[in-house]
Formats: structure tokens, C-alpha cells, sequence
């Protein structure tokens, strides 16, 4: 329950609008799309969609301060149905014996090709794992936050963010360096 | 926290930063995905295979009568045959051409940028298929103004361009699916501009 004082400087504060929510949050937005969509979604296609939604959603925003949190839950959500999707779509190229690849046709400059090795690798990794300890690694390990923001942003108590992190690290190390027995 | 991590956890946290998918996001994302927003909505996807639905049903229908119901029988009349009658011919209607449709106009910028090229006013070019892109950033001729982009900078030669040039330029034979090309030019410019050709390399390139 909001104390009167508090309502007050609430409403005081301006409700932002969807120029200001883009110029703070757009980059974050797009980071967030290509860090936790994989390489078989487009984040600029996913940050297109995620601010659609925030312009028709915006006024019901509880309040500002909530904002990064929320534009995170459009996102994650995006980034979810587009998942789907493209299980769906392999599915449906797997009847008819055809594979999605993820794989650039463009040819690469020679010098790029062994970082592009690594980078399709550590992907290939971030991928097998669950989708919670993903976003785990993704805001604490890559962005830096608190476990107490990271817990606001998944949406769990904070303790059960550290035994998370502890699983997702163990399992990224597992899954790289499986990838890279594989690979040899 | 960083002390519980084995070593081979450590590995992979630090390939993962190195290597973070944010990185691979092409430059200038948020002003495409700004762009976007700008543009009209497009239509619903559902009239698409509504009409097709609508047209297979019709043709559907149009089958099954001519295959299963019996062709009504005309009594046959004799034809009377009468004078021709000579018709007036009908005045022909003008269709007004489509005022300010993108394409023409952004066919009407690439034909000067073409026209240009030509002369070997290769500046002039270049501004043109800025205007262009800056007008279209979506247009139908994106592709085309690439091309001419290309084009010009190849009449520059490769020694000849500035550092902002040489991203342009890789950027745009990225966007035409021509990395190899961008990565044969690296190697031919003159040093001066090498490490300028490769930074766009990597940048527009690599995955």
C-alpha cells in the first residue's frame, strides 16, 4: 500500500513514453535478444516486436522504476515464442528431411574463421542449457548484475539464484568442453 | 563467488564473455529496429490464405458441377442473323499515373545515380545513394543502391578510400552476401587503409 507521500512523488514523477523507454533501453533490449534468442532468431526482429508491445502495454506500467525488469519479462517472453517456433519449424523440415541450418552462408575472411569456430561453439554451448540457467549466466555472468537484480529480473527468491548460477557454470563448462571433443 | 568455479568453469566463462552474442549484432541495430517502428503496419497475414482459401473453393465448386451435375439442355433456335452493327469504339480512359509511389521515385534516384556513375562523377554518386538510403532505408531498391555503391567505390579504387569509405563499403557487400569480395579488396588496399578494411571485416563479416 502506498503511503500518500509516496503517491504523490509517484505521480509527480512524468510516465515515461515509448521515445524515452527506446533511447534508455533499445541496446539492452537487443543484447538481451541475442544473448538468451540464439543464433536462429534475429534480435532486431525480436526488439522490433518487444516495443510494439510496450507501446500498446505502457500505460498500465505499475511504475517506472520497474521498467528494465519489464521490458526483460517482453523479451524473455518474445524470445520464448520465437523458440518455440523454430522447434517447430525443424520439426516440420525434419518431416520433409531438410535441416534448419543456423549456419551464415556468407564465406568468412580467413583471419575471423577460428574466432567464428569458438564463437559457434560457446553458442552451441549457451544452448544446451536450460532456459533459466541461460538467463542466470546472461545477467550475471555477461551483464554484471546483483543476484538480488538478477532475482527480480528471472523472478525467484535471490538464494535460489546462486544455486542456479552454481548449475548453469558447471554445465556450461560440461557442455564446451564436450563440444570441443566433438569438434576434435 | 569467483572462488567456488573450477578451472574448467573459469574457461568457459571467460570463452563466453569473449565471445558474447552481443557482439555479433550488427552495427546500427537500433536504428534499423527504430526505422521499423516508423513504417506503416503491414497488412494482417491472414488475408493471404483467405484468399487463396476462397479462391480454392470456388474452383472446388466450379469442378464438382462440371463434373457431377448434367449440363441443362438449350433448345436449339435458329440463329437470325442480322446486319453488324458498327459500334463507336470507346473513348480511351487515362489512367493516372501513381503520385509520389516510392518506387518510381527511388527509381528515378538511381537512375541519376546511374547516370552519374557513367559520367564518372563518382562523389555526386555516392551522395545520391545516400539520399537514397536515407529516404528508403527499406525501399525496393535497396539491393540496386548497394550495387551502385559498390560500383563507385570500385571506380575510387581500392587505395583510394578513407577509413568511413572502407566500412561502407564492406558493409554494403555484406549486405549484398559478397564477404569474399570485401575480404579480397582488404587484402589489395594499400596499408594505410588494411587495418581499416579488416576492423569492418570483423565487424560486418563474422558471425
Amino acid at each position: 500500500m502506498l503511503t500518500a507521500e509516496a503517491t504523490i512523488s509517484f505521480e509527480a514523477r512524468a510516465r515515461p513514453t515509448l521515445a524515452d523507454v527506446y533511447a534508455q533501453h533499445v541496446t539492452s533490449v537487443i543484447a538481451w535478444a541475442a544473448r538468451l534468442g540464439g543464433p536462429l532468431i534475429d534480435p532486431e526482429d525480436v526488439a522490433h516486436d518487444v516495443f510494439v508491445t510496450a507501446a500498446r502495454k505502457l500505460s498500465g506500467l505499475a511504475g517506472p522504476e520497474h521498467l528494465a525488469v519489464w521490458l526483460y519479462t517482453l523479451t524473455r517472453n518474445e524470445v520464448r515464442n520465437r523458440r518455440r517456433q523454430v522447434r517447430l519449424r525443424k520439426f516440420l523440415l525434419g518431416l520433409w528431411g531438410r535441416d534448419l541450418s543456423a549456419e551464415d552462408p556468407r564465406p568468412l575472411a580467413p583471419d575471423a574463421l577460428e574466432q567464428a569456430a569458438t564463437a559457434a561453439l560457446v553458442r552451441a554451448a549457451l544452448e544446451r542449457l536450460s532456459e533459466r540457467q541461460r538467463e542466470v549466466l546472461v545477467l550475471f555472468e555477461l551483464e554484471g548484475r546483483s543476484g538480488a537484480e538478477v532475482a527480480a529480473f528471472v523472478g525467484v527468491k535471490e538464494a535460489n539464484i546462486w544455486v542456479v548460477l552454481h548449475r548453469a557454470r558447471a554445465a556450461l563448462a560440461r557442455e564446451v568442453e564436450r563440444l570441443e571433443e566433438d569438434s576434435k | 563467488m569467483s572462488e567456488d568455479t573450477t578451472a574448467a568453469e573459469r574457461r568457459a566463462l571467460e570463452l563466453l564473455r569473449q565471445h558474447d552474442p552481443a557482439l555479433s549484432v550488427r552495427p546500427g541495430a537500433a536504428a534499423r529496429v527504430e526505422a521499423r517502428l516508423h513504417r506503416p503496419a503491414k497488412k494482417p497475414r491472414y488475408v493471404g490464405p483467405l484468399v487463396i482459401a476462397a479462391i480454392a473453393l470456388s474452383t472446388a465448386s466450379f469442378a464438382a458441377k462440371a463434373l457431377f451435375w448434367p449440363a441443362p439442355v438449350t433448345p436449339v433456335t435458329p440463329r437470325v442473323v442480322s446486319a453488324p452493327v458498327v459500334q463507336a469504339a470507346p473513348e480511351p480512359v487515362a489512367v493516372p499515373a501513381p503520385r509520389g509511389s516510392s518506387l518510381l521515385e527511388e527509381a528515378r534516384l538511381l537512375e541519376r545515380v546511374a547516370q552519374e556513375l557513367k559520367k564518372g562523377q563518382v562523389t555526386e554518386a555516392l551522395a545520391g545513394v545516400e539520399a537514397h538510403e536515407a529516404k528508403y532505408p527499406f525501399g525496393v531498391l535497396r539491393l540496386e543502391a548497394l550495387g551502385f555503391r559498390v560500383q563507385a567505390f570500385e571506380q575510387l579504387g581500392a587505395e583510394n578510400v578513407t577509413a568511413a569509405m572502407a566500412e561502407q563499403w564492406v558493409a554494403a557487400l555484406s549486405d549484398l552476401g559478397r564477404c569474399s569480395d570485401a575480404a579480397r579488396l582488404a587484402r589489395q588496399s594499400a596499408p594505410a587503409q588494411r587495418e581499416a578494411f579488416n576492423r569492418a571485416l570483423k565487424g560486418f563479416c563474422s558471425p
